[in-house]
């Protein structure tokens, strides 16, 4: 009978099912070795002399472009400490919620990578170490620009430690430029549209601009932008500052943009590099780690700088300061981790001269100690002077020192969209920005 | 039967001992956290720091005052609609295809049901990629046939982008409506079918008037269900539009999602679910009268 | 059923050529994009082009998809059999016992169908985070009941009640317990019933993302729904083939457990549940 059959099948599944579960259960326990030293513990302190094994958490190491890096640098460490590490990752968009959820529930976290974008948020959550406790003030000092040391410090606590340091900028295919007719890139607003106007008729098919118009990263292009038109979100005292004059300009430029085609929706950070990869758009707004995915396209790493190069944000009238935001990932240690010092480590391989040169070369990433930033490879570099030249004048996101940061952009992201999409004026969506920070 | 006893315990007793487990998880899961959120949107409860204090009701004057708040409960109801008609439809369509069982039908019936099984994300990934303003497959083909002279950016425009997601969704659903409705069609007495084409109805009358009424309950119980479900759904809308643009896919749960832990906010995202429950109410109002009825 | 009529003729050839289009091109699409080498994947050719298995076999051979392969298995195998489980005790003793409460109790599991699982996750991240489960497949198989109790022990009330009083009478008076007759009489004959639950139980599980996210954190027991959303939808630039080629991986095994129990499926949901 059929259903005999079948009462025969959900037995063996049960059975199965136990198997598994008997199976599963110590596998469970080497497969993931960092939860047998649960936090609960954290009175008794690792004995130096046993090899430990820390949770390094973040993204990079997720990301096809640094995934080699990354276990390349993991391996440096096992080697030179004969401490184990284990990688626990995240997307980018992803990494302060998880931090904090692993940080809430207890499970083992020693040091992460953050976006200076997030350091904020994370700190506020009153999780992070003290480096200066960890490694020593005179180390710190000693290791690292004052002034990178700074973006890691809040009330005199220096809770991250630089791990890399530039700007977000904009980036551009000389060869898409010189096959529209340009040989230098455009200085101010009127040479850009100038230009892309240009790349449209030499090929329609290309995005001339893929500048973010969703996600998380949406908000983050278009504040250097309402910079370069004299506008900013908040005022100096937090008061909210956007319903100007310039923020309705700037908004209206983006339309503009639009209108003629130059710019596209549903196009974020992904998109753009997918897209640019493909030689299919000409600017983008991007880190150094952009070098990262034409390297992981194939592009050898010298030659990364015909095919994507920075370039200063075009301005408004010449003259005036090109805008670019600060960019920079930071390594942070944890309150509640029993392995300080072993992290400490890790810290100090990732930002070795060696360590720091192969990350430079393969992903970009400009090296941040006094040390790696002089020698010869990263000073000479065509491919980082271009970054280098806008990381001069960065400036924080605005939202940078907010917890809510994340709220604050998604109101800017929402309104500019409906502004994009025709759906509200210009006046209109800089207006409902104003309210509704405000009512934040 | 009830007064048939055996060995110690009574039948109530037996009844009520069977109940306790589901009763347990039910109580631990389902009841405690919701009393425990209803309680938290009246607290300024947050991710970030440990410590909240009661806020009374300024959480729901927040909502309330938030301009966009009714439009995410209309996007809801367009989504919840358009997800739940549109593949119920097509799923009542197929069902009665596959019903004539021509040869290869048990086949297509099991291919079918494959895109059930692939996980949502994956589901997402493939959509977002075929309506993709410059990459996509949709706009491709579009151009290749001479309809198109610039691609579309489907999930970019406030008009397309729900209309997207909802064929996503329904591409996903479709074979569990079908599923259903094939079971249902084959639980329609043949003789009263053939009883009604013998009196002269067509196929359109006899479907309206002897099959649908035949399968009323499973008809009426997917609806609910779909529905359901639908208010519940997450994951589309989120790995395609995350959302936007311009808030066209927030439907409540993105928003309650996006609210706690994205925001950090847990008390305004309390405040939110609490009010969609309360909605909901009516939602299962009819799904207790529709399972009253099948008592009766 | 139907008349063949022409307009029946029309629409059932319009319907199977058009659903059967729209159900099936995007699934070949995607087998036809894993199958492609990386440096095509964008090229518009449907399996005309060259093909290769490099795809699948990188998936195959990657441990980490391999881990969220595992881990939703285990999870969505663990929490769909708790749940037809109880589902099955609570949906038997609504059916055929008669206590106190019992209507209460039952118009509370199913209104509890209702309550939005974005707003229970927010308390039952707290719970979890209290009890130290925070993390650990047990949060997530616990969490999933959510999705199938209150649909199960309601689907399966149904189908006890099919089931005439009378077989149990009679078992009684041949001097079996009640426990006896639950287990060898009424439970095998409600199989289908909880087979097609399980199943219920074991795709929602196997599809959900919300949970997942927020109650695990480590790669090494996330699941498939994260862990592809966390290894694709990264900023950096996705790689179609691959995504394709995981989703076809992670559809492979569920799939085959369809094709054994897609008739009980069908016959479950609805034989039980709808008759008459």
């Amino acid at each position: 009978m059929k259903l005999k059959k079948a009462l025969g099948i959900v037995l063996a599944l049960a059975m199965v099912l136990t198997l598994a579960a008997c199976g599963a259960a110590p596998a469970q326990e080497t497969q993931a070795p960092e939860t047998a030293a649960p936090a609960a513990n954290a009175e008794t302190t690792a004995a130096a002399a046993e090899p430990a094994n820390i949770v390094w958490a973040g993204w990079s190491g997720e990301e096809e472009a640094s995934k080699e890096i990354f276990g390349r640098m993991m391996d440096t460490y096992r080697e030179q400490t004969g401490n184990d590490v284990t990688w626990v990752g995240w997307t980018w968009a992803d990494t302060a919620q998880q931090l904090l959820i692993r940080t809430q529930g207890g499970e083992q976290l020693d040091i992460a990578q953050v976006d200076i974008g997030i350091f904020n948020t994370v700190a506020a959550a009153g999780v992070l170490a003290d480096w200066n406790e960890v490694v020593g003030a005179d180390y710190m000092s000693q290791t690292f620009e004052q002034s990178a040391l700074d973006v890691g410090n809040i009330d005199g606590q220096q809770l991250g430690m630089p791990w890399s340091m530039a700007s977000i900028t904009m980036v551009y295919n000389p060869e898409i430029l010189a096959a529209a007719g340009w040989d230098k890139v455009p200085v101010t607003i009127e040479e850009f549209e100038a230009c892309m106007a240009d790349i449209k008729s030499y090929n329609p098919e290309i995005v001339p601009y893929a500048v973010s118009t969703k996600d998380a990263t949406c908000a983050g292009d278009f504040m250097p932008w309402l910079w370069t038109f004299g506008g900013a979100i908040f005022n100096d005292d937090g008061s909210v500052a956007i319903n100007s004059e310039n923020a309705v300009k700037c908004v209206q430029w983006y339309q503009g943009l639009m209108e003629k085609g130059y710019i596209a929706m549903d196009t974020g950070r992904g998109e753009a590099r997918q897209l640019f990869a493909q030689g299919k758009v000409a600017f983008y707004d991007d880190a150094v780690v952009a070098k990262g995915q034409a390297v992981n396209n194939g592009v050898a790493p010298e030659d990364v700088v015909k095919v994507c190069s920075a370039m200063e944000r075009p301005v408004l009238k010449e003259g005036d300061a090109p805008q670019s935001t600060m960019w920079g990932h930071m390594l942070v240690c944890f309150k509640d981790s029993e392995y300080k010092e072993q992290a400490a480590e890790l810290a100090k391989v990732l930002v070795s001269n060696e360590v720091a040169l192969d990350y430079f070369t393969n992903n970009g990433m400009p090296p941040v100690t006094k040390e790696a930033a002089a020698l010869e490879e990263v000073t000479s570099d065509a491919y980082l002077s271009g970054f280098m030249n806008s990381t001069a004048t960065a400036r924080l996101e605005e939202t940078a020192r907010m917890t809510n940061a994340n709220e604050v952009k998604t109101v800017i992201t929402e309104e500019l969209q409906y502004a994009l999409l025709g759906q509200k004026t210009a006046e209109q969506a800089v207006a409902d920005m104003a309210a509704r920070l405000g009512a934040l | 039967m009830n007064t048939i006893r055996n060995g110690r315990l009574s039948d109530k007793q037996v009844g009520v001992l069977l109940i306790l487990p589901g009763l347990a998880i039910f109580a631990a899961i389902i009841l405690y956290p919701f009393v425990d959120a209803v309680l938290m949107s009246f607290t300024d409860r947050s991710m970030i720091y440990p410590d909240y204090k009661w806020v009374q009701f300024e959480n729901y004057q927040k909502v309330f005052k938030d301009p966009y708040f009714t439009k995410t409960l209309t996007t809801t109801v367009l989504f919840v609609l358009g997800a739940t008609v549109l593949p119920y439809v097509l799923g009542m369509f197929w069902a009665v295809v596959l019903n004539q069982g021509f040869r290869g039908s048990e086949f297509l019936r099991g291919v079918t049901l494959v895109n059930w099984i692939i996980p949502g994300t994956a589901i997402g990934f493939l959509w977002s990629w075929i309506f993709n303003g410059q990459y996509g497959i949709l706009n491709n083909v579009l151009k290749a046939l001479g309809i198109l002279e610039t691609g579309i950016p489907w999930l970019g425009q406030t008009n397309t982008a729900l209309l997207c997601v909802i064929i996503a969704r329904t591409w996903q659903m479709l074979p569990w409506y079908m599923a259903f409705l094939l079971g249902g069609l084959q639980s329609v007495s043949l003789e009263q079918v053939e009883a009604a084409h013998i009196d002269g109805a067509n196929n359109l009358q006899t479907f309206f008037r002897v099959i649908l009424p035949g399968m009323k309950q499973t008809a009426m119980l997917i609806f609910v269900l779909g529905l359901i479900g639908n208010l519940q759904h997450f994951d589309l809308p989120w790995t395609m539009a995350q959302g936007g643009p311009a808030r066209a896919t927030t439907t409540l749960s993105i928003e309650v999602y996006t609210t706690a832990f994205k925001n950090w906010n847990m008390g305004k995202a309390a405040t939110v679910g609490t009010i969609w429950a309360v909605i909901l109410a009516c939602f299962s109002a009819v799904y207790l009268k529709l399972n009253n009825d099948e008592n009766a | 059923m139907f008349q063949k009529t022409l307009a029946f003729r029309i629409f059932f050839w319009a319907s199977l050529l058009l659903i059967g289009g729209f159900v099936f091109l995007p699934l070949l699409w995607m087998i036809n994009t894993a199958l492609k080498p990386t440096d095509l994947t964008f090229s518009s050719y449907f399996f005309t082009g060259p093909l290769t298995l490099d795809n699948i076999i990188h998936i195959v051979t990657d441990p980490k998809i391999m881990t969220y392969l595992k881990n939703s298995l285990w999870v969505s195998f663990g929490s769909s059999f708790m749940a037809t489980l109880v589902a099955a005790l609570a949906g038997y003793s609504f059916s055929k016992f008669r206590y106190r409460g019992r209507k209460f109790v039952m118009g509370m599991f199913m209104m509890s169908q209702a309550f939005p699982q974005a707003i229970l996750l927010l308390a039952i991240y707290t719970m979890m985070n209290k009890a130290g489960l925070l993390g650990s497949y047990w949060a997530l198989i616990i969490s999933y009941v959510v999705f199938t109790l209150p649909v199960g022990t309601w689907t399966l009330k149904s189908y006890f009640d099919q089931i005439p009083d009378s077989l149990m009478e009679s078992a009684k008076l041949d001097g079996a317990g009640n426990f006896r007759i639950m287990l060898q009489i009424i439970f095998p004959l409600a199989v289908p019933g909880m087979i097609s639950i399980a199943i219920y139980g074991f795709v929602w599980s196997w599809n959900d993302l919300l949970y997942s996210m927020t109650l695990v954190t480590d790669t090494a027991r996330r699941t498939l729904a994260s862990g592809l959303v966390m290894t694709f939808l990264g900023e950096a630039s996705t790689n179609w083939g691959y995504m394709m080629a995981a989703s076809i991986v992670a559809a492979i095994p569920v799939t085959v457990i369809f094709v054994f129990l897609q008739r009980y499926f069908i016959q479950g949901l609805t034989s039980g549940a709808v008759k008459g």
